[in-house]
């Protein structure tokens, strides 16, 4: 498959051009961990983290590639292992301050929001993600759930989310309750 | 529409990129004058985000559920395109082991190889056990199908004698080949080179399937202690030693008896058997059996 035949893939949300990136390039980027200090896992960890970079910006359709797939997913590897290392390096040598309490806080929320996604039923988590996350036209989101137009995915995104804040809502109201 | 109203409105177009530079300076000052407001907004941001990473989850979890075991171990042991070839064959094995001046004995029904080839069509067909050292021999292993009473014509084998094709009978054995797609021109050490693969290959190489013309996974290990030795066990073929430097074949043959597996490694070929015990790789010197082992190499 070619980049531009993997491009056009992700750009309609095909998850099979994702797979087919993984595996295509799979050691090539964790030998790049690897012989950098990292241990397969790690190696693995930013290999995917990677891709799922790569994959949000081509499914936004506004990715312009002026190299190779591999240079340009190389290249975040790159700088994801950079990062990954420079926070190992602060983490053994920084003490944690009183900024801890309210992350502590956030963590709170966005557990709860997690929970609350999670409530949501496959067909509206799906919906959420593809449109916030890949940014997937209504047309493309109809297309991959079935539905007859994009009238009906507009219908059922904005019933998701519009649930999904109220689920938030309640339950975020509820923890400060019990607090 | 409210005031209060107004601002979730644009709250909510912000988050969808649908809010114009002075509608967005606007929004940013009433955030900063109005803590209810900004709650809001702080709220819909952790709700936004929090989809976002739910849909990285979703993704990564993904990607942990490939298995390219098979394919990275292909990656790194294989300087030549490592070709793993399963043959499922039945009646072919015994076909080439069956004289040819029997051929009053059994008919054969022959497939080549393809790659587009549904093993489903046929069915299997015991092959002898071991390898046999006469006509005499081979003509008592040979198992007999039952319930086949008609009579078709046997196919053609490539580069095979007229008199192959003679070789029928009462009796049909049929057969069954299948064989994945191979990499050609793969080179492991040059990882930019790789384009080249199609997504078939790629396919190909996904040890994922497991019905049972799935094929054997194998990997190589460069071992201290053992230089030319191999383990068979669970679909897993791990070969220790170098065997980087020539391409091989597995060739697997199934029967009615069961599998039968091959190393062809450097014009030889080696007996693989299911062992979780490290053993060393054993030359196939049964002349017959190499015969026809090398015919079934050749006509796959």
């Amino acid at each position: 498959m070619k980049d531009s035949e993997v491009l056009a893939k992700i750009s309609k949300g095909d998850e099979s051009a994702l797979d087919f990136l993984y595996k295509k390039y799979y050691r090539m980027m964790t030998k790049l961990v690897m012989t950098n200090s990292g241990t397969e896992d790690e190696a693995r960890d930013i290999y995917q983290d990677a891709l799922i970079v790569f994959w949000e910006k081509a499914t936004k359709g506004n990715l312009v590639l002026t190299s190779k797939i591999s240079t340009f997913i190389y290249s975040i590897c790159l700088n994801l292992w950079r990062k990954e290392l420079e926070r190992k390096s602060r983490h053994s040598s920084e003490e944690k301050d009183d900024v801890e309490f309210i992350e502590v806080e956030k963590e709170e929320r966005i557990r709860i929001i997690r929970n609350c996604i999670n409530e949501l039923g496959e067909t509206c988590k799906r919906i959420l993600m593809y449109y916030y996350f890949d940014g997937l036209s209504m047309s493309d989101i109809a297309n991959k759930l079935g539905y007859a137009n994009t009238d009906t995915a507009k219908t059922k995104k904005y019933k998701c989310k519009k649930r999904l804040d109220e689920l938030v809502k309640s339950k975020y109201t509820e923890s400060d309750f019990m607090d | 529409m409210t005031e209060h109203l107004k601002y979730r409105k644009l709250i909510e177009d912000y988050f969808e990129g649908g809010l114009s530079p002075s509608e967005e300076t606007s929004l940013k000052s009433k955030l900063s004058t109005d803590p209810e407001l900004n709650g809001e907004f702080e709220l819909q941001k952790d709700i936004i985000n929090t989809i976002k990473d739910s849909r990285r989850v979703y993704l990564k979890n993904r990607l942990d559920n490939i298995n390219i075991h098979w394919y990275h171990s292909i990656s790194n042991g294989w300087k030549v395109a490592a070709t793993v070839t399963t043959l499922a064959i039945s009646g072919l094995a015994a076909y080439y082991f069956i004289d040819q001046d029997i051929s009053n004995q059994d008919k054969i029904q022959i497939e080549t190889q393809s790659t587009h080839f549904d093993a489903t069509e046929f069915e299997e067909v015991s092959i002898p056990d071991k390898p046999v050292s006469s006509r005499t021999e081979v003509v008592e292993d040979i198992p007999v199908i039952k319930g086949k009473t008609t009579e078709p014509e046997p196919e053609p084998v490539p580069d095979k004698e007229n008199t192959t094709a003679e070789t029928t009978s009462n009796e049909e054995y049929a057969m069954e080949v299948v064989v994945p797609e191979v990499i050609d021109n793969f080179d492991a050490e040059d990882d930019m080179e790789i384009d080249n693969i199609s997504e078939g290959d790629i396919k190909s190489l996904n040890p994922v399937k497991k019905d049972i013309h799935s094929s054997v996974e194998v990997e190589s290990i460069i071992h201290k202690k053992y230089n030319f030795h191999y383990k068979f066990s669970g679909g897993m073929l791990t070969l220790y030693g170098n065997f980087e430097d020539v391409p091989y074949e597995i060739l697997e043959i199934n029967s009615t008896e069961g599998k039968r597996f091959f190393l062809n490694y450097k014009d030889n070929f080696y007996n693989i058997i299911q062992t979780t015990d490290i053993m060393q790789l054993e030359r196939v010197t049964n002349e017959a059996l190499l015969s026809e082992l090398a015919i079934v190499k050749e006509n796959k």
